[in-house]
C-alpha cells in the first residue's frame, strides 16, 4: 500500500454547512422513480373510483345535429353521460386570452362543445363508467348527427374573405397580431446585393409529456374538500 | 369469445393465476391485476416504451401483448429487477448523472438499456442511442441517459469510467 501525502484542504465560503453553491444535489425522491415505485396520476386507485372516456368530433367544423345516448347509457358499467348543455349549467366557459399578449381573442369556450364543434377532437359528450374499458364501450356506441361545416385549415388563406368566419362574435379569423418593425426594411432589401427568399412553416410547438395528462378528482362532502391529484 | 380465460404465469419469480378477459393487455394486468404500476403506460400503441418488460428474458411492449399471451411464461417487472439488486449499478449511474427528471420512462429505459448490456458488454455510445431509440423520453433528454449506460458499461468491463 502506498501513500500519498494528503492535500491540505482549504475551505471557502462555499464549504459552509448547507452551502449549494457548485454541489451537486442528489434528488432524494429518484430511487422510488427508477424501481417503478413512484406514484402517478394514473396509478391512484381511489374508492369508487369512476373513468371518463370522451367522444371526440372526427370534424374540423360541424354542426351537432344532434346526440344519441340512450343505448350507450343501458351499457354495463355506465354512470353518467353529460353533453355540453348539461355541463354548461355548471361549468362557466373559459376564455382563453394572456394578459401578456394584448388583443389576443378567444371565443368563449365550453368545457364540451355546445351545438357545434369547431377543431378535430373537440368533445362532444363524455361518458363516465366504472371502468376505462365500460366508459370506452359505451362511448363508441354514442351516435352524434353531424352536419359538416366549412372549415377554416390553412392560416394563409384564414383572412381571406371566401373563407367562412369560425367565430362570428369575434368578427374575423384573426385571433392576434404583432408587428415588429426595426424600422427601414424596404430600404435594406433595396440596398442588398442578393436577397434570399424562402418560406418556413412551422409546426404547433406544445409540451407533449410521456405521462398522459390526467386528473383525478376527489369531492370529501363531509369535509367540503375536493382533493385534486 | 368475451368470458374470462384463466391464465397461470410466473410475474418477478412469483407464481400469479388469475382470470382474465381476453382483450386485456399485459401492461394493464400487470398495473391493474397485480399493481406493478411501475409498467407506466404511455402511448399504448408500442411508440413510447414506458410499458417495456422482461418475457421469458427478452424485453417486450406489455401494451402490445394480450395477457392470455403470456400464459406460462415468465415476466420480468422494473420491481422484480430493482428488487433483486441486477440493475442496482445500473440505477445508481441514472442517479449519479440525474439521467432522469419525471421518471416517466426510467423503467422501461432501465429495462431496455439492461437489455443491450447483457448482449453487448461494451457498446458504443452509438449503439447505446440505436438500442434506446424505442424508448421516449420527454424531459430530461437522452445525453445523461446514454452517458449513464457507458459509465455501467466501462464499469462492468473494468474500464475507466
Amino acid at each position: 500500500m502506498t501513500s500519498s501525502p494528503v492535500k491540505p484542504q482549504t475551505l471557502s465560503v462555499l464549504d459552509r454547512p448547507n452551502s449549494y453553491i457548485g454541489k451537486v444535489v442528489p434528488r432524494p425522491n429518484l430511487e422510488r422513480l427508477m424501481q417503478g415505485r413512484g406514484l402517478y396520476v394514473s396509478d391512484l386507485e381511489l374508492p369508487r373510483m369512476a373513468h371518463v372516456v370522451f367522444v371526440r368530433s372526427p370534424h374540423a367544423h360541424a354542426k351537432i345535429a344532434g346526440i344519441d345516448v340512450s343505448a350507450a347509457r343501458s351499457m354495463p358499467g355506465v354512470i353518467a353521460i353529460v353533453t355540453g348543455e348539461e355541463l354548461a349549467s355548471v361549468i362557466t366557459p373559459w376564455v382563453g386570452v394572456l394578459s401578456h399578449l394584448k388583443g389576443l381573442k378567444s371565443a368563449l369556450q365550453h368545457a364540451i362543445a355546445i351545438g357545434r364543434a369547431c377543431w378535430q377532437g373537440e368533445a362532444v359528450a363524455a361518458v363516465v363508467a366504472t371502468s376505462r374499458a365500460a366508459a370506452e364501450d359505451a362511448a363508441e356506441i354514442v351516435t352524434v348527427d353531424y352536419e359538416e361545416l366549412a372549415a377554416v385549415t390553412d392560416m394563409r388563406t384564414a383572412l381571406d374573405p371566401e373563407r367562412p368566419v369560425v367565430h362570428a362574435s369575434l368578427g374575423d379569423n384573426l385571433a392576434f397580431e404583432r408587428n415588429l418593425d426595426a424600422g427601414a426594411v424596404d430600404a435594406a432589401f433595396a440596398g442588398s446585393d442578393e436577397i434570399v427568399e424562402a418560406d418556413f412553416i412551422f409546426g404547433r410547438h406544445t409540451g407533449v409529456t410521456l405521462e398522459p395528462r390526467a386528473v383525478v378528482a376527489d369531492w370529501n362532502a363531509a369535509e367540503a374538500r375536493l382533493t385534486i391529484y | 369469445m368475451t368470458a374470462p380465460l384463466p391464465i397461470s404465469l410466473d410475474v418477478n419469480g412469483e407464481r400469479v393465476d388469475a382470470q382474465v378477459l381476453p382483450r386485456l393487455n399485459l401492461a394493464d394486468f400487470l398495473r391493474e391485476h397485480l399493481k406493478l404500476t411501475g409498467t407506466h403506460v404511455g402511448c399504448e400503441h408500442g411508440v413510447c416504451g414506458a410499458c417495456t418488460v422482461r418475457l421469458n428474458g427478452e424485453i417486450v411492449r406489455s401494451c402490445l401483448m394480450l395477457a392470455a399471451q403470456a400464459h406460462g411464461a415468465s415476466i420480468e417487472t422494473i420491481e422484480g429487477l430493482s428488487d433483486s439488486g441486477e440493475i442496482a449499478d445500473l440505477q445508481a449511474a441514472f442517479r449519479d448523472r440525474n439521467a432522469l427528471q419525471c421518471g416517466f420512462c426510467t423503467p422501461g429505459m432501465l429495462i431496455a438499456a439492461q437489455d443491450l448490456l447483457k448482449q453487448e458488454p461494451e457498446p458504443d455510445r452509438e449503439r447505446i442511442r440505436e438500442h434506446l431509440s424505442g424508448n421516449y423520453c420527454r424531459c430530461t433528454g437522452y445525453q445523461a441517459i446514454i452517458d449513464a449506460v457507458e459509465t455501467t458499461a466501462r464499469a462492468r468491463t473494468g474500464r475507466k469510467p
